[in-house]
């Protein structure tokens, strides 16, 4: 392969939107379930009544593209949560939260891979840095439910990777993984 | 605008407005002894208009219901019905409530054996034991689950208190106690309440331990992992008004239902499906698993041992894969089977019981993958004892039961030769798999746990 190959190739994969069977695959999250308010950066959902921080943790903007994602280990992203509910809030409120498993595989878009997402509703930040783009694109987003498990010591939580939609089991203990995160609240 | 509420209030109550909240002693009301319907606003023998000025010996609280020619402020009371609280009748067991520009929306289930509901409201704290007269009624004797306040009622950043009574019919003066208390403010957000009339609350996941580095903590204790960031500090699961067991553990709330549809109490001993009056779905119910399944060994249409391939025959030409008819290798998996290709498959399964007319209902389908997500309880803290991800209360489901994972409808991404499936049970990998869900091939035999909507 020569250069200009490699560079046509991170290219598409830098830039490409999600693979998306949208002719096939009745969509799990279409953008007509939620109310994006631009302005505030948050999305409501009509379907469950939550209310979502548009942009994973650490990116910002109207697109989500400024900044970087912050990724860190599951107390660090409950003491992030906690600095933010505890100074300013976000868009006026501070009842942010990690969503439980449930409430995270339910903004998940099936038919879409890579990121398994609505990116109409939750842009993430393609860049055409393509080792930066697949990490992204198969982003693993923290829960706050932990997984049932067979030693008290086997500590993990589950996350949800948005490659696919899957679960995982994520270390909290041992191993420490760290991970992206997005807030939510009650949109009450 | 508030005019348009106390029109809207006077329409939809029908009990008259301006009355006096003790209308039993004046005799102005009438709407307490005589529960009024909604063709008849106003008792004929208590010719009373609903302009009744307040009765002169009531006339100081905050809450004290006025004219509606004179309404002053948005929380200007509206006639607090006189009803009496019978803790027997089944309560509301979800509300979700959303805010919006002066506005809220707020949703709550059809719950069993109820006929219409009153929604309270307070700019105060409702706590289980507030006292009806002291709250403010938003809308009395309504037949539907949700209600919006009337447009660019309500102030902005206020919180609002609301709950939901049911009552057996339009005419019941006892109502049941509260539906989980909701604290509401809205705000302008940019969300319709229009969009909301579907709104329903996610199932909790039923955790109710904290996670250290180190443990499982056996409580929602304050760990090192900071225990009130975690799913057991949040949620159904932590509602007093929704935890309670009896009715599913933690925060699910079930009911059995019978064989002819009917709602039987939480102690019956034979049911056939169950009714989650959180999502609104009915679920089949499997019979406890033996290891034992095929054409000759299988207890019945609906044994949990059986296993079936994806097959769903109308997919053809569709462009997503219409699956596997027949596990080649292993076909005589479920009951019934007969040496007949194409018995064990889901929508054979399907036919099968729809024609069997479960509990009265002939449309029965597959899960899809977040419905089958939701009656999942993650909240096993000793997973070596628990090999089963639901309450095993209202899904009996045995360590014998030769099925771990389920099939949903819902293709996988690659829409070609995958579905989705959720573990319910993990015997093999010590329960690491609970409440997984992940893509698998359709010609592989797995359960199946057929689900219908009953209440949409």
């Amino acid at each position: 392969m020569n250069k200009l190959t490699l560079l046509l190739i991170s290219f598409f994969l830098g830039s490409a939107y999600a693979a998306c069977s949208t002719s096939t695959i009745d969509p799990t999250a279409p953008a007509s379930r939620f109310t994006v308010n631009e302005e505030q950066g948050v999305v409501t959902d009509h379907a469950t009544g939550l209310m979502w921080k548009r942009c994973v943790e650490g990116f910002s903007g109207a697109d989500c593209r400024t900044g970087s994602p912050l990724q860190t280990t599951f107390v660090g992203a409950v003491e992030h949560i906690d600095s933010i509910n505890e100074s300013d809030g976000f868009a006026g409120f501070d009842d942010w939260r990690l969503p439980n498993v449930k409430e995270l595989r339910s903004i998940v878009e099936e038919q879409c891979t890579r990121p398994s997402q609505n990116e109409d509703v939750f842009p993430l930040k393609n860049t055409e840095a393509a080792d930066d783009s697949a990490t992204l694109n198969s982003m693993v987003l923290f829960t706050s439910t932990p997984t049932s498990y067979y030693d008290a010591d086997d500590t993990y939580v589950w996350a949800v990777s948005f490659s696919t939609g899957i679960l995982e089991r994520t270390s909290v203990g041992e191993y420490n993984y760290v991970r992206f995160f997005r807030l939510v609240r009650d949109a009450r | 605008m508030q005019r348009l509420f106390l029109t809207l209030f006077c329409v939809i109550a029908l009990s008259g407005c301006g009355e006096a909240e003790e209308g039993g002693d004046t005799g102005d009301g009438g709407d307490v002894e005589t529960p009024t319907t909604p063709t008849t606003p106003t008792t004929p023998e208590e010719p009373t208009t609903p302009e009744e000025p307040t009765t002169p010996e009531e006339p100081t609280t905050p809450e004290e219901p006025t004219t509606p020619e004179e309404p002053t402020t948005p929380e200007e009371p509206v006639d607090p019905v006189d009803y009496t609280v019978d803790t027997a009748l089944q309560a509301p067991v979800s509300l979700v409530a959303v805010a919006a520009n002066q506005q809220v929306v707020l949703r709550w289930n059809e719950t069993p054996n109820a006929g219409a509901y009153t929604v309270y409201y307070s700019t105060n704290e409702i706590t289980a034991d507030s006292n009806l007269a002291d709250l403010l009624i938003a809308v009395d004797s309504l037949e539907a689950t949700t209600y919006t306040s009337p447009e660019a009622y309500l102030s902005n950043g206020t919180p609002y208190y609301v709950a939901v009574v049911a009552k057996e019919s339009l005419a019941s003066t006892t109502v049941s106690g509260f539906s989980p208390i909701k604290v509401v403010t809205p705000q302008d957000n940019g969300v319709n309440a229009a969009d909301l009339a579907q709104v329903r609350e996610l199932n909790d996941t039923g955790s109710r331990f904290a996670v250290s580095s180190d443990t499982h903590q056996e409580t929602c204790e304050r760990g090192d992992r900071l225990a009130s960031g975690q799913d057991c500090s949040f949620g159904r699961d932590v509602d007093s008004m929704a935890n309670g067991d009896e009715d599913g553990i933690a925060g699910f709330s079930f009911s059995k239902i019978g064989d002819d549809g009917s709602v039987l109490t939480a102690d019956s001993e034979e049911w056939h499906c169950v009714l989650d009056n959180v999502t609104g779905l009915m679920w089949e119910v499997k019979e406890a698993g033996d290891s034992a399944r095929g054409g000759t060994l299988s207890s019945g249409l609906h044994d949990a041992d059986d296993a079936f391939t994806w097959y769903e025959p109308s997919l053809s030409g569709s462009g997503v894969t219409e699956g596997t008819q027949s596990n080649v290798n292993s076909p005589d998996t479920c009951f019934g089977y007969n040496d007949v290709d194409g018995f064990c498959n889901t929508s054979d399964f399907v036919a099968r019981v729809n024609l069997e007319n479960l509990c009265g209902f002939s449309d029965w389908r597959l899960p899809t993958s977040n419905e089958l997500l939701s009656i999942v309880y993650y909240g096993h803290n000793f997973a070596r004892r628990s090999t089963i991800a639901l309450d095993t209360n209202y899904f009996p489901m045995s360590d014998d039961t030769l099925v771990d994972s389920f099939w949903t409808t819902s293709p996988y991404y690659d829409d070609s030769s995958r579905a989705w499936r959720v573990y319910l049970r993990d015997f093999r990998s010590n329960g690491q798999l609970l409440g997984v869900v992940d893509g698998l091939s359709k010609g592989t035999s797995v359960g199946v746990m057929l689900v219908r909507t009953a209440h949409e």
